[in-house]
């Protein structure tokens, strides 16, 4: 009895600092705003946004503001589009230290990750706070053909305002750790067959008997079904660019910390790359890497991969990057609008534009400042993040 | 805008100079040549182009914008060719989930980036062979490659090089058979004994025939046994006592295909059988006490096998051992002179014979014009254990310079 008054009480001191305000319905509201990073067309200064039911309606810089519209007044503070994270297993697991994988059987495009997500999930208020508005979900790297990524905001009232993709793609892993001592494959070269033959097996799948998996794998050679691969080093992103080259896949690279050895390779596919979380990496030399690959003209976006790092991680990551030469456009674009286009969801999220669904965060300073914090954050048009002066 | 135009020309032309400066043709001036396929050349020259050695012999002219190496009064001599080395891949080496797999490719996961291809570049290999490793009776297909680039395509010099077939007991080692519990992996499996290795092997045979007879051609791992059983693909045994060496050779005669003899540790008391066979043999590592395979198959070791094998007529290569890689394979050629291999045929097991047995002596293996400009400088007579070597060239640039101190 005596701990559950003291969690409760440690429960509502904890609340103000997550105070959300979430409405019933997307309110109407204009934003004056001391900058606007628009992301595809450049910054206003002194601008306004308004939203009408969850939709961007207007970006310009002297508006004019309908009355019964609740204006927020932000005219010294930054706003940008939700940040977007391309790669994480947020809410697969009941704990921080769960498995995401179903390591039973090595192929399962079958599986949907989305049937797994919580919108409750350990992390959601945090990620939330650093300005993370939306994710990629996927299962993790011990499958080599894992399951079917999904695109999510982090709040919604209603399915269909928080799921963007159902299903987005499937998950594809070269790492080592889809190897396994007990379960096929047990080497590099046999899970290379593996994905082949089946793969293969879907290029010669007709209709006749039903079957998920192929049906799964068929749109995948067929019909352009995107693939996310996740390959880390030189020979696993080399093995990568021979399946698409083999099967003609639509795919991503996940990962590629090694990529920038053959950047030039992977621009000349147009394979765009979810760079792993820069948190992870302690040597100058590997944080380059990425700032090299995208010079040489591959598209990148950044990853959590919680819980390898925090979700309220990413910004840190593109920030990271600035640090070690990425120019800033480039890395707020890496959070944004690259991500979004790589998602396949740029329609909707991704940069603030009329017509866009109203997905901003406000922060108190230049967004690729670590000393900048997040002051507000929107989606749909609700309110579900402000930061409490304390 | 003129500016403009001033360094835009000028940084277009940049990149041209840059390719001037580095000259076409490289020359390597040394006071002994060895050639392995001719005789020693004294105070000769080598010129490079291309990669390739364009011309070999005294007294040529060296063009006047050749980048000249001058080794002085060192050595010089073909790069190391390893027909058995360790595979720069992550992981098993063998899906272990079958006993039979033909249709594995280990160059599908070469790894350009380990560090095991840098030491052993500074040991001297510029070329090697890599197989898939000894846990599966038919293991699969081995390749040779050279340890440079950054893809598979750039590092393989010759893919499908042999069928790796595993005789020796590795392939039985590990695999279990239900009796009281319920089997519940892969590795409840055969094969268990010697003769059930070598009963699988008949079987699959047997199968490749009656395939090679049929009209359906849809199996992949039959289609690769049948390309070895037509001389297509040379069959690779791995093998290490006398009385497998003589099923192999028996097995080699009833199915007919070409034959190499694998480690071969007990090759000295077959040598005459081997010899009239005209089966090339490639020696495992010689440090090798299989602990756990000692008591059965690494008890009667001879340290002359080598010797014994080559004076019996047997084409031998010497290696540094893939599956322990004991010693560097200078030093295992050094070792097998120690012990009574002649000096020159030692020299040459570590060269052209390897070359020749894995199908690239038209490319590796000697100092020759048109040949790939592998090239090793040493401080001395390669095979004296106080040489060092001083500096490597692999197809033409220099991969590996000596320095103090330098950390491998």
């Amino acid at each position: 009895m005596k701990k559950t008054i003291l969690l409760s009480v440690l429960i509502l001191v904890s609340l103000p600092c997550y105070m959300v305000r979430a409405a019933d319905a997307p309110q109407n509201l204009a934003i004056r705003a001391g900058r606007i990073w628009t992301v595809t067309d450049g910054v206003i200064e002194d601008g306004v946004i308004i939203i009408k039911n969850g939709k961007i309606q207007t970006v310009r810089k002297k508006p004019d503001i309908p009355a019964e519209i609740e204006v927020l007044d932000f005219s010294d503070k930054d706003v940008i589009p939700g940040l977007i994270d391309a790669h994480c297993h947020l809410g697969l697991s009941l704990d921080i230290f769960g498995e995401i994988d179903e390591t039973v059987s090595a192929v399962t495009p079958d599986m949907q990750i989305i049937d797994a997500f919580s919108p409750l999930a350990d992390g959601v208020k945090r990620a939330l706070s650093s300005g993370v508005t939306t994710v990629l979900l996927a299962p993790g790297n011990k499958n080599p053909i894992a399951g079917q990524t999904a695109v999510v905001k982090l709040y919604g009232q209603k399915a269909k305002d928080r799921v963007l993709k159902r299903t987005a793609g499937v998950k594809f892993s070269l790492r080592d750790e889809a190897l396994m001592s007990d379960r096929r494959p047990t080497s590099r070269s046999g899970l290379l067959a593996l994905i082949r033959e089946e793969l293969g097996n879907a290029k010669a799948y007709q209709d006749d008997k039903p079957d998920l998996r192929m049906k799964v794998l068929k749109s995948v050679v067929d019909a352009n079904f995107p693939v996310y691969i996740s390959a880390y080093t030189v020979d696993e992103i080399t093995s990568a660019l021979t399946l698409v080259d083999e099967y003609d896949l639509n795919a991503v690279l996940v990962g590629a910390e090694q990529g920038d050895e053959i950047a030039g390779l992977i621009a000349e596919r147009n394979i765009p790359v979810i760079y792993s979380p820069l948190l992870l990496f302690s040597r100058d030399k590997d944080l380059k890497r990425v700032v090299r690959l995208a010079e040489n003209g591959v598209k990148v976006a950044f990853s959590s991969s919680a819980p390898e790092t925090a979700l309220s991680d990413l910004r840190t990551s593109s920030i990271t990057a600035v640090k070690y030469g990425l120019d800033k456009e480039t890395a707020l674009k890496s959070l944004t609008i690259n991500a979004a286009e790589i998602l396949g969801v740029s329609k909707r999220i991704g940069s603030i534009r009329r017509g866009k669904d109203a997905d901003l965060v406000i922060l108190n300073g230049d967004p690729l400042q670590p000393t900048s914090t997040v002051e507000m954050v929107i989606i749909n048009g609700n309110i579900v993040y402000q930061r409490q002066k304390i | 805008m003129k500016a403009c135009v001033i360094l835009l020309s000028f940084l277009l032309l940049m990149p041209a100079s840059a390719e001037e400066g580095q000259p076409e043709i490289t020359a390597v001036k040394a006071g002994k040549i060895l050639t392995i396929s001719g005789a020693p050349i004294a105070d000769g020259i080598i010129l490079i182009k291309d990669g390739k050695i364009t011309d070999i012999g005294t007294g040529i002219e060296i063009p006047e914008n050749a980048f000249v190496i001058d080794a002085g009064q060192k050595i010089v001599m073909p790069g190391l060719v390893d027909a058995s080395a360790v595979p720069p891949v992550r992981g098993d080496l063998n899906e272990q989930s079958e006993e039979i797999t033909p249709t594995f490719r280990i160059s599908t996961a070469l790894d350009s980036q380990s560090k095991a291809l840098k030491r052993m570049v500074q040991t001297g290999i510029t070329t090697l062979y890599v197989s898939p490793g000894l846990r599966n009776v038919i293991a699969g297909l081995g390749a040779v490659i050279k340890p440079t680039g950054k893809t598979p395509e750039e590092m393989i010099i010759k893919e499908d090089a042999a069928l790796m077939v595993v005789m020796s007991m590795d392939s039985a080692y590990g695999n279990r058979i239900p009796r009281s519990q319920p089997p519940y992996n892969f590795y409840y499996r055969r094969p268990t004994t010697r003769m059930a290795i070598i009963w699988m092997l008949r079987k699959n045979f047997f199968d490749t025939q009656e395939y090679a007879k049929s009209n359906e051609k849809d199996d992949p791992d039959l289609e690769i046994l049948a390309s070895a059983l037509d001389d297509k693909i040379p069959v690779r045994l791995n093998v290490r006592r006398a009385i497998n060496i003589r099923t192999a050779l028996k097995l080699a005669e009833e199915y007919d295909f070409q034959l190499i003899l694998d480690e071969c540790t007990e090759g000295y008391k077959v040598a005459k059988e081997i010899a009239e066979k005209k089966i090339p043999v490639i020696l495992g590592p010689f440090y090798y006490y299989p602990r756990n395979l000692g008591q059965y198959e690494g008890r009667d070791i001879n340290w002359n096998n080598a010797g014994i094998l080559t004076k019996a007529g047997v084409k031998v290569a010497l290696t540094s051992g893939a599956q322990t890689q004991s010693i560097d394979l200078l030093t295992a050629a050094a070792f097998a002179v120690r012990h009574g291999m002649p000096q020159d045929e030692a020299l040459k097991a570590v060269t052209i014979t390897p070359a020749e047995i894995l199908g690239v002596v038209d490319k590796v293996g000697t100092l020759e014009k048109g040949k790939d400009a592998d090239i090793l400088i040493l401080s001395g007579d390669p095979l004296k254990v106080t040489t060092r070597i001083e500096q490597v060239i692999l197809n033409g640039k220099t991969v590996y310079k000596a320095e103090r101190g330098r950390k491998l």
